[in-house]
């Protein structure tokens, strides 16, 4: 880790969402907790992925930091900046810096706009760009995420998925800006695809320097593409460090449950041991103590009452278990 | 209409255009209202009378050769009155639907944006719609006073709440996808999001939903002038033509049927019209229409 201040510094960011019971006169019955207290920091031309089963709040975590929804408490700081007490028009300003590449390509492109209009839309919205500008400028992006500048004038139904998830990358260069949150960018492409946009991205992150919160369920692209990982389990993250350190040394019984879960290619390096149990308990009425314990192998009472803080084991690495460290390999 | 649709739909323009060609409903739909609207347009190049010129003499004729449509009790040529009087039938279906776009558009789009104006708007339009249509009009058409205005503005509030629903819950659906949060992230305002991303993307719904606001429009619009609630002009709509033509009809039964027929053609080209609009737009919505 370096000693720079991060380029973001994320801080028990916390985002309960209502549920609301009763028609016309709506009361609270309770609430999801979706985010929970997640704390990290991202530096400067560098790639986080962040893990975990469906439902923990990867995705929600991205949200709250681009302050797409607003976060119940917590503090998200870009750059220096305190983003949850900027004002509309410094936010505006603020949003060249940070940008999403969504999931779903089809869902994310406006159908009724041409790919010029859709790639140029952020400068237009920040009043950078009008007339002839914006079509040489169109062209850049497309150059620079691979695709024909001959497409320019064309809808979004007439592309293939992995090269509407690159219209949707080019829109996010847009602006210029520092940090993208990828939010499950290849998820709903095919694997041969998944490839060359997972390679366009680590392209671009070299050639721009930019730095990726990368919201992920599929291990393999991550340890391809970050430096460091993010463990979320139930809106806590359990396990933070090196792609390196994390994934030849998981500490966190979850983390090494979901690597084991991972198929192996070849038949004798399966390993039948830790096999997920159980489904992730809901977040309307998470477990005490760990969240993890009714899942977990090595769990004791202690775990049942009391959450585990979590600790840094060692420089940059932070384990949220009662035993980190002192649990064998597993059982 | 399918100029119209072309113009609304650029991007898959050619395949929604062969797509409506191909499709029987919107066909004959298409067939009809052309019909109806040329015949409304060129009345006085088709109509070989005035429609007020009197001939006591040919008092109540038959379909004939030279009265195609037969004579009233003063002896006026049917045929020209049912044409010019489509005229004003069609007139105020028109801006019942131009009044449903503006309003339907703009209080669904309020509704279904800004969440904390939806329980507010949906209640009143609750309200609205709790009452029979036809009643609606004819109470606020007894209030207000029988005129072309009146009929215009009775049947526009019974409708607009209709089309503000449906625009609503397009917007619901529209507001949550991918394209919005991304117009959001890049900084973009409330109103640049509805303008250039919402609205244009709920056109489909919307255009089907107008498409059957006229002929409701047409059809209550006969109601109102046969109760002597519409509009009592020198040319007559097609309910006036009715609602006179019924104190003769053991003797004529022409002077009701003809302006019937005239209104079952036009709302049923209408009908055609929107449902193969909507098979071919927005097949999701076929089991919302009421």
């Amino acid at each position: 880790m370096t000693t720079t201040s991060p380029l973001l510094r994320v801080r028990d960011l916390t985002k309960h969402f209502p549920v609301k019971g009763g028609a016309l006169f709506a009361r609270e019955t309770g609430h999801v907790r979706a985010v929970d207290g997640v704390s990290f920091d991202l530096h400067a031309g560098e790639a986080l992925g962040v893990v975990g089963e469906s439902g923990c709040g990867k995705s929600t975590t991205g949200r709250l930091t681009l302050r797409l929804i607003e976060p119940t408490s917590g503090t998200v700081e870009f750059g220096g900046h305190n983003v949850l007490a900027l004002g509309k028009a410094e936010l505006r300003q603020m949003r060249r810096s940070m940008q999403i590449v969504f999931q779903d390509p089809q869902a994310s492109l406006d159908p009724r706009m041409t790919v010029e209009e859709i790639v140029t839309e952020p400068l237009v919205v920040q009043g950078d760009l009008r007339g002839e500008s914006r079509t040489k400028k169109a062209r850049e992006l497309l150059d620079l995420v691979g695709l024909p500048v001959a497409h320019i004038s064309r809808y979004p139904h007439e592309f293939s998925g992995g090269q509407r998830q690159r219209i949707g990358i080019a829109r996010a260069l847009a602006p210029g800006p520092k940090l993208i949150v990828c939010d499950e960018p290849v998820s709903a492409l095919d694997v041969s695809v998944q490839a060359q946009i997972v390679n366009l991205l680590s392209d671009l992150q070299k050639e721009l320097g930019l730095a990726y919160l990368f919201i992920a369920h599929d291990l393999a692209v991550v340890r391809h593409l970050c430096q460091r990982v993010a463990v979320m389990y139930l809106g806590r993250i359990v396990e933070i460090g090196t792609v390196g350190d994390l994934f030849a040394k998981p500490q966190h019984p979850y983390t090494r449950m979901l690597l084991a879960s991972v198929p192996a290619a070849h038949p004798r390096l399966r390993r039948t041991q830790a096999i997920p149990r159980g489904d992730v308990p809901s977040a309307l009425n998470p477990p005490t103590g760990c969240h993890f314990h009714p899942r977990c192998a090595f769990a004791t009472d202690k775990c049942r009452v009391e959450a585990p803080r979590p600790r840094e084991t060692s420089p940059g690495y932070v384990v949220a278990c009662h035993y980190a460290g002192e649990l064998g390999e597993s059982k | 209409m399918a100029d119209l649709a072309l113009t609304l739909f650029p991007a898959n323009a050619r395949r929604t255009g062969r797509k409506l060609l191909r499709n029987r409903a919107f066909v004959a739909g298409a067939f009809l209202v052309t019909l109806v609207f040329l015949a409304i347009v060129l009345a006085p190049l088709i109509a070989q009378y005035e429609p007020n010129r009197m001939q006591i003499r040919m008092r109540f004729r038959p379909p004939s050769s030279e009265f195609w449509f037969g004579t009233d009790n003063l002896g006026r040529d049917m045929f020209a009155r049912v044409l010019y009087g489509g005229r004003l039938s069609i007139e105020i279906g028109f801006w019942v639907v131009m009044l449903n776009a503006v309003f339907g558009v703009t209080l669904g789009a309020l509704a279904g944006y800004f969440r904390a104006l939806d329980n507010p708007l949906m209640r009143l339009s609750d309200a609205l719609m709790a009452f029979p249509s036809v009643l609606l009009a004819i109470g606020i058409a007894a209030i207000l006073g029988p005129s072309t205005s009146t009929a215009v503005i009775a049947l526009a509030v019974v409708y607009i709440p209709r089309t503000a629903r449906i625009l609503r819950a397009s917007v619901l659906v529209v507001r949550e996808l991918d394209y919005v949060h991304a117009s959001r992230a890049a900084g973009a305002g409330d109103w640049h999001i509805l303008w250039r991303h919402i609205l244009p993307n709920c056109m489909a719904p919307l255009l089907v939903q107008l498409s059957f606001v006229f002929a409701y429009a047409v059809l209550s619009e006969a109601v109102l002038s046969f109760l002597g609630l519409g509009a009592p002009p020198t040319v007559p709509s097609w309910g006036i033509l009715i609602s006179e033509g019924r104190s003769y009809i053991r003797e004529a039964w022409w002077l009701t049927v003809v302006p019937g027929i005239a209104i079952a053609v036009t709302v049923l080209g209408l009908n055609l019209l929107g449902d193969g609009l909507r098979d071919v737009l927005d097949p999701r919505m076929k089991i919302q229409q009421e």
